[in-house]
């Protein structure tokens, strides 16, 4: 690819051997995708935030970074922490934890420890060029804001955040941004994540176009999420509400490759069965991360009632904060609700009595990573917990 | 002896069993399981959502049409390729820019890389099956599968 002469000078070591790396990484990975040139980049995310106590390569990495003294050159925040307070387990899993947190704050990172960055600290606009990591935050901000990222690896990301630049190809150009598989709906209650598990596994790695319908940026988040968990999916567009996508015509210049109907009976099919769903031993809410917003509109089921099964919220820890503050987080607490700032997949995947079915989630991406664990809808969520008002019970 | 010409992503040689899948595959979910903490089971496939499930990658020719999920693919590879425990070789359909990296950052910062080949073709999988010998020459793209004579036991594809 051709380079700018402060930047070959990077990559032939005028910043050091580590530096040179990073630009090498770099580098190597756009030519292999034909990229024709670095561009700079408005923000970087880092998804490489937990420490597996089995894996070591990519924390050696960042150590080597940190011992050269090398820093962000752009804002830059961070994925979750692991429940390493949470569960004894967890201590033992995320041995390391604390070492590699400091690590990465000492690369100049702003530690807000969220997968819903966009939501608050690291809010891109419709255009910005991203190096971001977290499948669930770069398809949120390519779809929903229409900010273009590539799907970039954990260490990749860092690559990004150093040096400021990202190689030019895949969803970053305009010809890899149209719509490849046109998505129709059948459906009479909208489930938004199960619909993304499914969207996922038939688009796999392309771009889906669904029809017309006034999803919630909630909504958009939670499906997105599950898309990039059953599928590579880095872009999805809805037909007359994401930014790019204001006609089916615009954003199909071409015919589609597939059109495919998504219809009821296959959304309520990803939905675990209610003696499933009763044998579950608790509920977690948010995963990405649950926005102010959706923990407000969810927690507002919670007022006045008591859990009949021990339910768990996952919040950013600056949401957490704003959310124990309000009256409707005071009330799910006086409910029984546990409020919590890390991931639930670490918090949860090594509970007593690992590999039982446990877990009921509305989370389709927790659904697809967290072992023994089950989906059900967000009514099916709250009536397991018991605080969905009569009149609206649904079995399914 | 079957001949198949594949376009090389990163080059390399490799002379291995394949194991081959029709489903793409979500590394993540499959290689950062409680059970992956034994040194043993490394390569082991724990992802529920798949039909690999309890199968090793290790040491295989891994044959499946792209990786889907997390981007802590990337570390998850980085980790296996470099520390040995990996496939011999991924051959892919599409190759997917989380599988590359993670090769392309153990080649980068520790010296040892897997070949990765792209054979876009759906016959990729009527060629090969699991328990084939896969052989992978360096600079060529060449992908040659011999069949062993008798068939192998709790194959998938």
């Amino acid at each position: 690819m051709e380079l700018t002469a402060e930047q070959r000078a990077d990559l032939n070591g005028a910043q050091g051997d580590v530096m040179a790396k990073c630009m090498q990484t770099l580098v190597r990975h756009g030519d292999t995708f034909n990229a024709r040139r670095l561009l700079p980049i408005k923000s970087a995310h880092l998804a490489g935030t937990f420490k597996i106590v089995f894996y070591s390569a990519y924390y050696e990495l960042i150590h080597r970074l940190v011992e050269s003294g090398i820093k962000v050159k752009v804002p830059t925040t961070l994925d979750p922490r692991p429940g390493c307070r949470f569960r004894f387990q967890n201590r033992f899993a995320f041995w390391g934890q604390r070492r590699l947190e400091e690590d990465l704050e000492a690369l100049g990172v702003l530690p807000n420890y969220s997968c819903v960055c966009y939501s608050q600290t690291d809010t891109p606009q419709f255009g910005d060029i991203l190096g971001w990591g977290e499948s669930s935050a770069i398809i949120y901000a390519n779809s929903v804001v229409g900010a273009r990222t590539n799907r970039n690896a954990i260490m990749i990301d860092v690559c990004h955040a150093v040096t400021g630049l990202t190689p030019e190809f895949g969803y970053l150009l305009d010809e890899n941004r149209v719509g490849q598989v046109h998505i129709k709906l059948d459906i009479e209650a909208m489930d938004a994540p199960a619909l993304g598990l499914l969207i996922g596994r038939i688009a796999v790695d392309r771009v889906p176009v669904l029809d017309h319908y006034p999803f919630t940026n909630v909504e958009m988040k939670n499906m997105g999420a599950a898309m990039a968990a059953s599928g590579a999916v880095a872009l999805f567009h809805v037909v007359g509400l994401t930014p790019e996508a204001p006609t089916l015509r615009a954003i199909f210049p071409n015919e589609p490759e597939e059109v495919h109907t998504i219809t009821q009976k296959d959304l309520d099919d990803v939905r675990a069965s209610t003696d499933l769903q009763r044998d579950t031993a608790m509920v977690a809410f948010g995963c990405p991360h649950m926005t102010l917003e959706e923990a407000l509109e969810v927690g507002r089921h919670f007022v006045g009632k008591r859990l009949v099964k021990p339910a768990a919220f996952h919040l950013v820890p600056d949401v957490r904060d704003a959310f124990m503050e309000h009256e409707i987080g005071k009330a799910c607490v006086a409910a029984g609700v546990e409020v919590v700032e890390h991931c639930p997949l670490s918090g949860l995947s090594l509970r007593i009595g690992l590999g039982k079915k446990q877990v009921l989630t509305p989370s389709g991406k927790l659904y697809y990573y967290l072992e023994g664990c089950e989906y059900g809808s967000l009514e099916d969520a709250l009536n397991v917990c018991g605080v969905l008002d009569g009149d609206r019970k649904k079995t399914p | 002896m079957i001949s198949l010409a594949a376009n090389i992503i990163v080059d390399g040689t490799c002379d291995a069993p394949a194991l081959v899948t029709r489903q793409p595959i979500n590394f993540t979910a499959a290689l950062c399981k409680f059970p992956n903490l034994l040194p043993s089971k490394r390569g082991e496939s724990h992802d529920q959502h798949h039909e690999l499930f309890g199968q090793r990658i290790d040491g295989t020719v891994l044959v499946f049409p792209t990786c889907v999920g997390s981007t802590y693919t990337g570390l998850v590879l980085l980790e296996l390729v470099s520390s040995g425990r990996g496939p011999a070789a991924l051959v892919v359909q599409k190759p997917d820019p989380l599988l590359v990296s993670g090769v392309i950052l153990s080649e980068v910062w520790y010296a040892k890389c897997i070949p990765v080949l792209a054979y876009p073709d759906e016959d990729l999988f009527s060629a090969i099956r699991t328990g084939d010998r896969v052989c992978i020459e360096q600079g060529t793209g060449k992908i040659g599968v011999e069949r062993p004579t008798s068939p192998v036991h709790g194959s998938v594809g």
